[in-house]
């Protein structure tokens, strides 16, 4: 069996993308805003994956969380922007392994995306070296100006690839 | 039956595996790690379980073998696949790499095999998981009052992972590259309704045939190599070129000293049985 090799993918762009966008989704309380707000990394659903499916995060997100809460220094603050209740994973159909949507505080960044790169060695194990990640990452400068990084490629490049963008983006 | 004895059982794979008896030791182990987990003993419990998945990760391993040399080859296939998820689920707790129980071993070789298959197509589901409960602790997930229990961690002996007890299934796709590679596209003969098996599994049929142990070494090395153009008489000057690459055949191999396509180089540690010719050409 010859495996499909997935194309290498890094953009950056800028977008709008804010915080509070995400915390003034519908689907999240007020209760849990106040909660959320204190949050300076927020591990973010995806929306509209089909008709009747309501905000679904990739399979996997449940190990992510927990890995980052409890590996997070005080400086870093990781929270899901989700009820409880509403929590669910979606499984998809193909080998790459989808880290999911992160919207991030400049300031913290560097430090999450070496959580991550850490995460998927504890996680991916002996297939760290050979599996193709996806991870789209927002970064919030204290200005409000964000940039929305997406990646597609293998693993272990992961960190390599991202930190220099994000060293980038606090210099300007 | 003794620990050691058992670790010994373990390293002797490659002179004991037809003889062995595998029932037996994973008894034996269950029995002394329900001991070690009753002594409150968490390091010797998770050790026997390294022990039982290195029984498991071979034996798997050893009915691939079995089913490839019977000609069984899907069958060989989920073994395979088998084999390499044990191996994954060990990797993490499994400190001793120094290949004395053989798992770097069959690590190598179970890809090695599964290179050499012709699947390409799957079918795979897609579905959102509604109630996830924890293997330890049977508590539904919740992602913020988590029960603290982590997948791939070893507990009292035993590996957590989530067990999914609802699901809604969104659909099902037939793709190249898999989440699991058990689900293989086969058609259906309409006659009779049967499984038919229309793949050339000359690759695994080669290297299979020329081993005498599924503990004999082999390495295979992929390059491309041009083929004669007289293999290939049969295809047309304006057909597509047999090297699939999407242009005519004029146009892209015909003009050079062949065709460019895959090979397979093979070499085998372990003299093969006489008269097995050394090549093979296949398409």
């Amino acid at each position: 069996m010859k495996h499909e090799s997935y194309e290498n993918v890094f953009e950056v762009e800028e977008t709008q993308e804010s915080f509070s966008d995400w915390l003034n989704k519908p689907y999240i309380s007020s209760k849990l805003r106040k909660q959320l707000v204190n949050a300076n990394l927020l591990i973010v659903p995806l929306e509209g994956v089909q008709e009747n499916v309501g905000p679904v995060f990739p399979n996997c997100t449940e190990e992510l969380c927990l890995f980052l809460k409890e590996n997070a220094t005080a400086d870093l603050v990781p929270e899901i922007c989700i009820e409880d209740q509403d929590f669910t994973e979606l499984v998809m159909h193909w080998d790459l392994f989808t880290v999911g949507s992160i919207i991030v505080k400049c300031i913290v960044a560097p430090f999450a995306v070496n959580l991550i790169y850490d995460y998927l060695k504890d996680r991916l194990g002996p297939r760290a070296s050979k599996t193709h990640v996806k991870l789209e990452l927002t970064v919030v400068q204290e200005d409000g100006k964000a940039a929305h990084m997406l990646y597609e490629g293998p693993s272990k490049e992961l960190r390599k690839t991202l930190l220099p963008a994000i060293e980038n983006l606090s210099k300007k | 039956m003794k620990l050691k004895e058992i670790k010994n059982q373990l390293m002797e794979v490659h002179l004991n595996y037809s003889s062995r008896n595998s029932k037996l030791i994973l008894e034996v182990l269950g029995q002394l790690k329900q001991r070690a987990v009753e002594q409150k003993d968490q390091d010797s419990a998770k050790e026997i379980w390294c022990l039982e998945q290195i029984l498991e990760v071979q034996d798997t391993y050893l009915d691939a073998y079995k089913a490839l040399k019977s000609g069984e080859y899907y069958n060989g296939w989920r073994s395979l696949e088998r084999t390499d998820i044990e191996y994954t689920f060990l990797f993490r707790h499994f400190k001793e790499h120094d290949n004395k129980y053989w798992i770097e071993f069959i690590n190598k070789h179970t890809t090695q095999y599964q290179s050499l298959f012709p699947y390409k197509a799957f079918v795979s589901p897609e579905y959102l998981k509604k109630e996830v409960k924890c293997s330890i602790c049977d508590q539904v997930i919740n992602i913020r009052n988590h029960c603290g229990h982590r997948v791939g961690e070893i507990y009292n002996g035993e590996m957590c992972t989530r067990l999914i007890t609802k699901v809604k299934l969104l659909g099902g796709s037939i793709v190249t590259s898999p989440l699991q590679k058990y689900s293989v596209c086969f058609p259906t003969d309409p006659k009779t309704g049967q499984r038919v098996d229309h793949y050339n599994y000359s690759y695994v049929k080669f290297v299979i045939d020329r081993l005498q142990s599924p503990f004999d070494n082999w390495d295979i090395h992929w390059t491309k190599k041009r083929h004669p153009h007289s293999r290939y008489s049969h295809i047309g000057r304006n057909d597509k070129c047999p090297c699939e690459s999407g242009r005519k055949y004029k146009d892209c191999c015909l003009p050079k000293s062949g065709v460019l396509r895959p090979h397979c180089q093979i070499e085998f540690s372990v003299k093969p049985p006489e008269g097995l010719s050394m090549f093979e050409y296949t398409d």
